[in-house]
């Protein structure tokens, strides 16, 4: 049994972690944008952070990272969720358990088991961590303390005798899954849960799209809310929400109900940018800026790339999955990753950027490694860049607003 | 469910026309090929394959007399000047009877078997070897498969030789394989020597491309090139059948395209995506 100390420690995470998770909603309610479905969003986390409901009746498999695809365990009748952290409270739990120098993702998620924060960790039957950085690596080990693990081999380079090992790795990882839910993945299930993704790939594309204009009906801060969302809600109501909302922000293009034209367009790209984490994006875009496009994996980027099954069979079904979960993924614990250079390039042009921010959370090595290529490719496109590098604490705050208002004003006199 | 695109119906069309269409409609257009392997042997086809006439250069009935040796041999180079590799996507026969047999294979849900990068290789020399046995003039209708498929089809008999069982073996393979055949077929890698020249092209723009490898994933010919390119927009590989299941696949805008005489007319879009992809 736990004891009391341990209770009365809880109950005082747990009070600052819902007050903060109330700032961060509470700051995206107040942006003057209004949106037709964005508020059942709100609703949702809120429920999930901040009134720590019961979401599902689902077995909750837990996921991190880019790399597990959701529809193993949304088809075998169980409810993906990414346990990655985002919460400077959490953050604060796991320092006594992680290194001082480990990435606050890590912490935050190791803290949020720790100290019991929310249902989605104390009732995760199974956690699936990829071994893709070494945080990951061996939080892995940790994990082992408070719940069921399965760490699961991503080769650092992409060719094709290390993809070949990959498929019988995550056909072991169905087996699992299908341990955990009781349930058997048959061909039918899988292939309606592939659908089902693609539809939310489908809508969420619409979302980006809407980005991409020149006249600009959706802020940074909401788009990469709704984007977030997509993991700690039901699929197919996440789907008829973001029906709802792209919905509604036709209607607002259609009434030309756009925001100011000049403001910067920035690009965000490096560490993921967790729930409720939100203090680049909403600063950024409190000194007068825009987020338009958005690189980052627990961003854009998860719902950027289409599952194509070629082959209509189970075997084709998985790999399909594997390949879309490796390939086009540019997360930079792949040894080469020129890809994300490219993708940025590509990123600069169709979304029309005026400026980088480049976020690296302290500790996440392999972002601030590729820093410098990113810094090189700004300087060959002429378009300025600013690297943050900071973790969950809110006290930097101000500095990191003094720092993000002078790039604005340099973008504005442009 | 059999997925029906729009060069399957004309490649049907074409082939229907070609096997048939001498002894149906009494088409017979003489001493102008096509540079495709639609068997000669088949005595009632309606444009021949100048496949036989350019392996027995010598042995046909061509040395005699030069025009019509010029017009022969002329009409099948010039048909590639003309069609380029759409020889290979939409008029060869044999392709075809491939598409059909790898289709009937998915509706029995038979899996598939893929080459790995090993047997691509290999499979990539010995179609080059193949090219040299095929101009040596050392009697390759002996050997080739298409010889024992096409003439019975069109209700002619041929004589059982050591092709009768490569022909069975080729079959087999295709049936499970998609196009295997082109990834060995001499004409095809004849086209390809003249891919800089032709009017129709794949090109790559190479930034836009995530490398996400569906199109290798779809690719026939697992040419390898089309999402690893990075330098180039020229993917438009010697073994490429042009059959643009790539550009239909790709989810990147603008990442692929396929010109005709440097006008695209097939592009990639997320938009073509989702539509051709349901």
């Amino acid at each position: 049994m736990k004891d009391q100390a341990f209770l009365r420690r809880k109950e005082r995470y747990v009070r600052n972690f819902v007050r903060l998770t109330n700032k961060t909603l509470a700051n995206l309610e107040e942006i003057r944008n209004e949106i037709g479905g964005i508020e059942l969003i709100y609703q949702k986390l809120s429920n999930l952070f901040v009134e720590n409901k019961l979401i599902t009746d689902k077995p909750i498999i837990g996921t991190f990272c880019y790399m597990i695809p959701d529809e193993i365990i949304i088809a075998a009748g169980g409810f993906p969720i990414k346990l990655c952290g985002g919460n400077y409270i959490a953050q604060i739990a796991g320092d006594e358990i992680a290194p001082r120098d480990s990435c606050p993702v890590v912490k935050s998620a190791l803290g949020s088991f720790e100290m019991e924060l929310l249902s989605i960790y104390t009732d995760c039957k199974l956690a699936i961590v990829p071994m893709s950085c070494d945080c990951k690596k061996k939080m892995a080990e940790k994990l082992v303390k408070y719940t069921k693990v399965l760490p699961l081999h991503i080769p650092s380079v992409k060719n094709e005798q290390n993809f070949k090992q990959l498929i019988p790795l995550y056909k072991d990882a169905i087996k699992h899954i299908e341990n955990e839910t009781g349930k058997k993945i048959t061909e039918s299930s899988l292939r309606k849960a592939i659908n089902l993704t693609k539809s939310i790939n489908r809508e969420a594309r619409k979302l980006m799209d809407f980005k991409k204009k020149l006249d600009t009906v959706i802020t940074g801060s909401q788009a990469m809310a709704i984007v977030n969302a997509y993991q700690y809600i039901d699929r197919e109501e996440y789907l008829s929400i973001l029906k709802t909302i792209n919905k509604s922000l036709k209607v607002k293009v259609k009434k030309k109900e756009t925001m100011k034209r000049n403001k910067p367009r920035i690009l965000l790209t490096g560490s993921p940018i967790v729930f409720p984490n939100y203090k680049l994006p909403y600063s950024i875009e409190e000194l007068g800026a825009i987020i338009v496009a958005d690189e980052t994996c627990a961003g854009d980027r998860m719902l950027n790339d289409p599952v194509l099954v070629i082959d209509k069979t189970y075997e084709g079904m998985v790999r399909a999955l594997v390949v879309k979960s490796i390939l086009p993924c540019t997360c930079p614990t792949f040894s080469s990753n020129k890809e994300r250079i490219y993708r940025l390039k590509q990123m600069i042009k169709d979304y029309q950027v005026d400026g980088i921010l480049y976020n690296v959370l302290r500790g996440c090595i392999p972002y601030d490694f590729e820093q410098k290529a990113v810094e090189q490719l700004s300087k060959e496109l002429e378009i300025p860049i600013i690297s943050i590098e900071t973790d969950y604490n809110t006290e930097d705050t101000e500095q990191i607003k003094i720092r993000l208002e002078a790039f604005v004003e340099m973008i504005k006199m442009k | 469910m059999m997925k029906i695109n729009k060069r399957f119906v004309i490649s049907g069309m074409i082939f229907f026309f070609l096997i048939y269409g001498g002894k149906l409609f009494n088409i017979r257009i003489k001493d102008v090929t096509l540079f495709v392997f639609n068997c000669p042997y088949n005595l009632s086809t309606a444009i021949e394959g100048s496949c036989l006439f350019f392996t027995e250069i010598f042995d046909s009935n061509l040395a005699g007399d030069i025009t019509t040796a010029l017009l022969v041999l002329g009409s099948g180079i010039l048909s590639i000047l003309i069609f380029g590799k759409l020889l290979c996507a939409f008029i060869c026969p044999f392709g075809f009877i491939q598409d059909v047999l790898y289709k009937v294979r998915g509706l029995f849900r038979i899996p598939k078997i893929d080459f790995n990068e090993k047997i691509t290789t290999s499979l990539n020399v010995i179609r080059w070897l193949l090219v040299v046995v095929f101009f040596v003039g050392i009697g390759f209708c002996t050997f080739c498969p298409v010889r024992y498929v096409i003439p019975p089809l069109a209700g002619y008999q041929t004589e059982i030789e050591i092709g009768f069982f490569i022909s069975i073996f080729v079959m087999g393979l295709s049936f499970v394989n998609e196009r295997f055949f082109c990834k060995v077929c001499p004409l095809g890698t004849t086209i390809g020597l003249f891919n800089k020249i032709s009017p129709f092209k794949l090109k790559k723009n190479c930034t836009a491309c995530t490398e996400c490898a569906i199109c290798y994933e779809k690719c026939p010919m697992d040419i390898k090139e089309i999402y690893t390119e990075r330098e180039t927009a020229d993917v438009f590989m010697s073994n490429c059948i042009l059959c643009g299941e790539c550009v239909n696949v790709c989810p990147e805008d603008n990442a692929l395209k396929i010109t005709a005489l440097g006008v695209p007319v097939m592009k990639s879009s997320r938009k073509r995506y989702y539509k051709k992809n349901k």
